[in-house]
């Protein structure tokens, strides 16, 4: 099973989409609730894949992205967002995001994203 | 097919300029390490350099070509800002300011623009290096830039949310892998998100390659990936093929044009209107306003009911015209506070300050007439602040400040005023500096100087021949003193105040109304004569009687609830010898929290009033802010409050 | 002066049930049957379904429905649209610009007017008179769009319709943008749904959305399954949501059992 990543800083996305990831199969290797622990959760665990949020405290997704890009240049990073946030995912995307899944969520839209990042078909 | 070029110039200008105001804005931002201002700027750049391209204005879109170049490796974190790059690109703004309006005068963009791009190549080149890329590399890739070989049309998902930004991931992903030499629509349209869902992208690249990406994106409806033709025979055919292209091309821009020229009339949303026929239309309505009033007084003297109803709602039309083109005049100041962080920095830079711009209440909207009036002033204003204001940061370390200065402009509406400040916290004020500079200048004499109060000695600096300034230099700009910023202030029915302490900084408050020309006002009559007094500074009225009206030292006062206020009987003030009323009335104006009685006959009426300014030597009469036309064709002064109230007709 | 008598024909008034009466439409009033109201004092209008067919519903003071045959209904509902008690602003509108979040395409800009009436805030132009009633109004914002190839500032309202979220774009002075926002945001506050929703309502209306079933909403949040039953009647009293299925929780009867255990002697049912 693909290994996920899941970074949010509510309790509630991250549980939402441990739910919806497990039940499309996907193994949830970590939960990280900033960037910082993003990345040290991703230099531990090697994730396939990685849902970064954008907004976060201490750490933005963004600036996560650059440093597990640093890290990993072939990192699958699949952006957070919600309506309003384009500007920002389309610096991510310009960043080396793969992909994005829009909040609130839908889960056979989030299925279908991570789904074609990984190339799983 | 002939396109009216000369109506897409005018738009290209009007939107030049406005993008060159963002651009100074963007830069300083981009100075001041927010980074997302380089996208904008980017954007920008970008779009000035399309509509160059279109309008074939070379020299121009060589240079916005030039900035693209070094902007991007900004963007792409290649580069590192620096003061010194900041300086080259408001070099290539100014520039672009220059050929814009060079093209506005003489149709001709003919600017020399090779110094600059000469600067921004090395620029780039610095970045360059780093990639290990040679020149002659990049030579080859320009040559080949507009060479394809596969075309990717998609459609898009129906239910896709983020239709731009799909398509960026699309874009980005290819890009990766191949070369992306065009799309269709144009990349910012498309990364825009407006379109239809449907693009197509013209790539050199392996299209096995691209299907594979292509495979690997979500939400796409469908895909074509269509081999065009074998790369290297393009190449070979290189001249013909970018001749054919040419043309294609312009075709298709044609017919976006005219797309384009639909649209507007349908959403036709706002039109631009000559600022001096708007003028015209105001002056009208003032005349209208006239009319109507005479119109009223003889529904009145004749007393014909019908012609009341229909003055009366013809009344109702005219005050909604009227508050319609008062908010058409209407802008935000932002128009003009927006020249200032640029014009701070470069300021500062240049003799050596650190200072830190503050801008408050940009949405604060007066009438374009005052703005425009006002510019000048503040300008010279904010200069002041940092030349004379603002310390060197050695100085200001040695007062025990922090090294970086401070200057805050801000804007705001109090009630029926506009406040405007600027204040910094710099070396404030040498009151006994300013009046031995006022003696020495023969502005006041020795003895004055003595027993001058500080609020006295302050405004000081607003006397006319006091600012060494007043002269043409750099700093000083258009020749603009001091006394300017006060007169213009006072001419728009304003004033200015100041507060300053020594060693901690200085701030000038001009106050001014909101719009002009057409106030509410009381009509007052002492013996034969009327007079207007602005409902604005007008707090109350009040019969005068033996109880309230008080004499002390000499000096008459009005007793109002506890309080004495200061007050006049404008009979004796104008010297008016015929009638005599046995109740005068006593009304309480306000200015600047200062409270005033002027005492009149009567009140005749409230009405609203034109005011036609007072020209040549009569503008020189304090106490009047003009004048104004009765109904009847009577021809009343105005009161100004305030240079009553000021005592400079009082005294 | 007297009123302009723009049209007279039957219709039916409902009283109880569908009554023939006589409908005069003037310029000044409309009286059908012995009802006479003053179109300048009508408070809201509706198009409602009565026995299954469309009629016309006119607020002054008490309701009044009637309907017109055919193509005339429609054109006295315009009239008397365009013509009710109501604060109308001149703006271009684009609606809806999106529905349940997508882009809508084939529709334009119109001229015409946001009028805003007893009950509900109108889109009017002559092809459309959109009515939108408070309780539909979800959320007013400014925001920045391209329109005509410029950057405007336009509001956005988010609006209900048949259970879909769409939204519309209104293009106006900015001055009288403010102004309209500041309205429009005090009608929705006032037509707020009374009970306010809690976190744990919010989130688990989120779940919803996001296609998660009951039982994972149950161990996503911690909570009992009664306790989901309470939110969930409240999500559904609240016309936040609606059932489309109710599970059935079941316990085997001995025959049940037997069955069961007879299966398991028979390998290839449970592997």
């Amino acid at each position: 099973m693909p290994k996920v990543l899941i970074v949010d800083d509510t309790a509630f996305m991250r549980k939402l989409l441990r739910n919806i990831l497990f039940s499309g199969g996907f193994d949830i290797v970590g939960e990280a609730e900033n960037g910082k622990q993003a990345v040290e959760l991703y230099k531990q665990h090697k994730p396939d894949l990685v849902t970064m949020d954008i907004v976060m405290p201490e750490m933005n997704g963004i600036e996560a992205l650059k440093q597990i890009k640093s890290i990993d240049p072939q990192a699958k990073v699949v952006m957070c967002t919600a309506v309003g946030q384009e500007q920002m995912v389309k610096a991510a995307i310009k960043l080396g995001a793969k992909g994005y899944i829009i909040k609130p969520f839908q889960a056979p839209k989030v299925i279908e994203e991570v789904k074609k990042v990984l190339g799983l078909n | 097919m002939e396109i009216d070029m000369g109506e897409y110039k005018q738009e290209f200008l009007q939107e030049s300029k406005e993008y060159l105001e963002i651009l100074n804005q963007s830069f300083i931002e981009l100075e001041n390490g927010n980074k997302d201002a380089v996208n904008e700027i980017f954007r920008i750049a970008h779009t000035i350099k399309g509509m160059a391209g279109f309008l074939g204005y070379k020299n121009l879109e060589e240079l916005c070509h030039g900035m693209e170049g070094v902007l991007s490796r900004i963007r792409d974190g290649e580069m590192e800002v620096d003061s010194d790059i900041i300086d080259l690109m408001l070099e290539c703004v100014d520039r672009i300011n220059e050929i814009v309006e060079k093209i506005e005068s003489e149709d001709t963009d003919d600017v020399d623009v090779s110094d600059l791009i000469g600067k921004l190549t090395a620029l780039k080149q610095d970045g360059v290096d780093k990639t290990n890329k040679t020149t002659k590399e990049i030579k080859e890739e320009d040559k080949a830039q507009d060479v394809y070989n596969v075309v990717v049309n998609v459609e898009l998902a129906d239910d896709c949310a983020m239709k731009g930004v799909r398509a960026a991931l699309i874009l980005e992903a290819i890009s990766e892998i191949a070369k992306i030499v065009k799309t269709e629509p144009d990349e910012e349209v498309i990364e825009g998100g407006d379109f239809d869902g449907k693009f197509s992208i013209f790539v050199d690249g392996s299209k096995d390659a691209i299907n594979k990406v292509m495979k690997n994106i979500a939400e796409i409806k469908s895909y074509e990936v269509v081999q065009v033709g074998d790369a290297d025979k393009l190449k070979s055919e290189l001249d013909v093929k970018i001749e054919g292209e040419k043309k294609e091309d312009k075709e298709s821009r044609e017919t976006k044009i005219e797309g384009r020229k639909d649209k507007p009339k349908k959403t036709l949303e706002s039109i631009r209107v000559n600022i001096e026929q708007l003028d015209t239309i105001m002056n009208l309505v003032g005349e209208l306003v006239i009319s109507k009033g005479r119109l009223l007084q003889i529904s009145q003297e004749y007393d014909i009911p019908e012609l009341r109803e229909a003055v009366g709602i013809m009344d109702k039309s005219i005050t909604s015209l009227q508050d319609e083109i008062m908010q058409i005049r209407m802008v935000k100041i932002e128009r003009v506070f927006s020249k200032f962080p640029r014009m701070v920095r470069d300021l500062s830079r240049k003799m050596g300050k650190k200072v830190k711009f503050i801008i408050e209440g940009q949405d604060t909207e007066l009438d374009r007439t005052i703005l425009d009036e006002i510019s000048d002033p503040l300008v010279h204003l904010v200069r002041n602040a940092v030349d004379h204001g603002i310390e060197t940061p050695e100085e200001r370390i040695k007062a025990g400040k922090s090294e970086v200065g401070l200057i805050k402009l801000s804007a705001r509406r109090e009630k029926n005023t506009i406040i405007i400040e600027i204040e910094d916290d710099g070396r404030g004020l040498d009151l006994e500096e300013i009046k031995k500079k006022a003696v020495e200048r023969g502005i006041i004499l020795p003895s004055e100087a003595e027993t001058m109060s500080d609020e006295d000695a302050k405004m000081l600096i607003f006397a006319p021949g006091f600012s060494t300034k007043s002269v043409a230099t750099e700093v000083s700009g258009r020749g603009v003193g001091m006394d300017v910023v006060k007169t213009t202030a006072e001419k728009l029915g304003g004033n200015v105040k100041v507060f300053t302490k020594k060693g901690e900084g200085m701030k000038v408050r001009i106050s001014l109304p909101p719009t002009v020309a057409i106030i509410k006002s009381l009509i007052v009559k002492v013996g034969d004569e009327n007079y207007a007094i602005p409902l604005s500074s007008v707090l109350e009225a009040l019969y005068v009687t033996k109880e309230n009206w008080k004499v002390i030292h000499g000096n008459p006062f009005l007793y109002i609830r506890g309080k004495l206020v200061p007050a006049v009987k404008l009979r004796e003030l104008f010297n008016i010898k015929n009638g005599k009323v046995e109740k005068e009335v006593g009304i309480i104006v306000e200015r600047e929290g200062e409270r005033y009685g002027l005492v009149v006959d009567a009140i005749t009426n409230q009405q609203e009033i034109v005011i036609k300014p007072l020209s040549s030597f009569l503008s020189k009469v304090k106490g009047f802010g003009g004048v104004t036309i009765l109904g009847d064709g009577r021809v009343i002064p105005i009161l100004d409050v305030s240079s009553l109230i000021g005592g400079e007709v009082l005294v | 002066m007297s009123e302009k008598v723009l049209t007279k024909t039957t219709a039916e008034l409902y009283k109880d049930g569908w009554v023939k009466a006589e409908l005069t439409l003037t310029d000044e009033s409309i009286t059908i049957g012995t009802e006479k109201v003053t179109i300048r004092e009508i408070e809201d209008l509706e198009l409602v379904e009565v026995d299954s067919s469309q009629a016309i519903r006119i607020k002054k003071g008490g309701d009044i429905v009637f309907r017109v045959p055919g193509k005339l209904q429609s054109q006295i509902f315009r009239f008397l649209a365009f013509n009710l008690k109501s604060d109308r602003f001149a703006v271009y509108f684009l609606s809806p610009a999106t529905r349940g979040g997508v882009v809508v395409t084939n529709v334009k800009w119109e001229k015409g007017y946001l009028s805003i009436t007893d009950e509900a805030v109108w889109f009017l132009s002559p092809n459309k008179q959109l009515r939108i009633s408070f309780d539909n109004l979800g959320s007013v914002d400014k925001d920045v769009r391209t329109v005509g190839g410029k950057q405007r500032v336009v509001l956005v309202i988010a609006h209900v319709e048949k259970g879909e979220v769409l939204t519309s774009l209104v293009l106006c002075p900015e001055t009288t943008l403010e102004m309209l926002e500041h309205y429009l945001k005090q009608l929705i506050e006032k037509y707020k749904p009374k009970s306010e929703l809690s976190d744990v309502e919010i989130q688990i209306a989120t779940l919803i959305y996001s296609g998660v079933d009951s039982v994972s909403i149950e161990s996503i949040l911690g909570i009992s399954t009664d306790e989901l039953d309470k939110y969930f009647d409240k999500l559904v009293d609240l016309g936040l949501a609606r059932v489309v299925k109710i599970r059935k929780e079941l316990e085997l009867t001995p025959k049940g059992v037997a069955v069961v255990s007879e299966a398991q002697k028979s390998q290839n049912i449970m592997r």
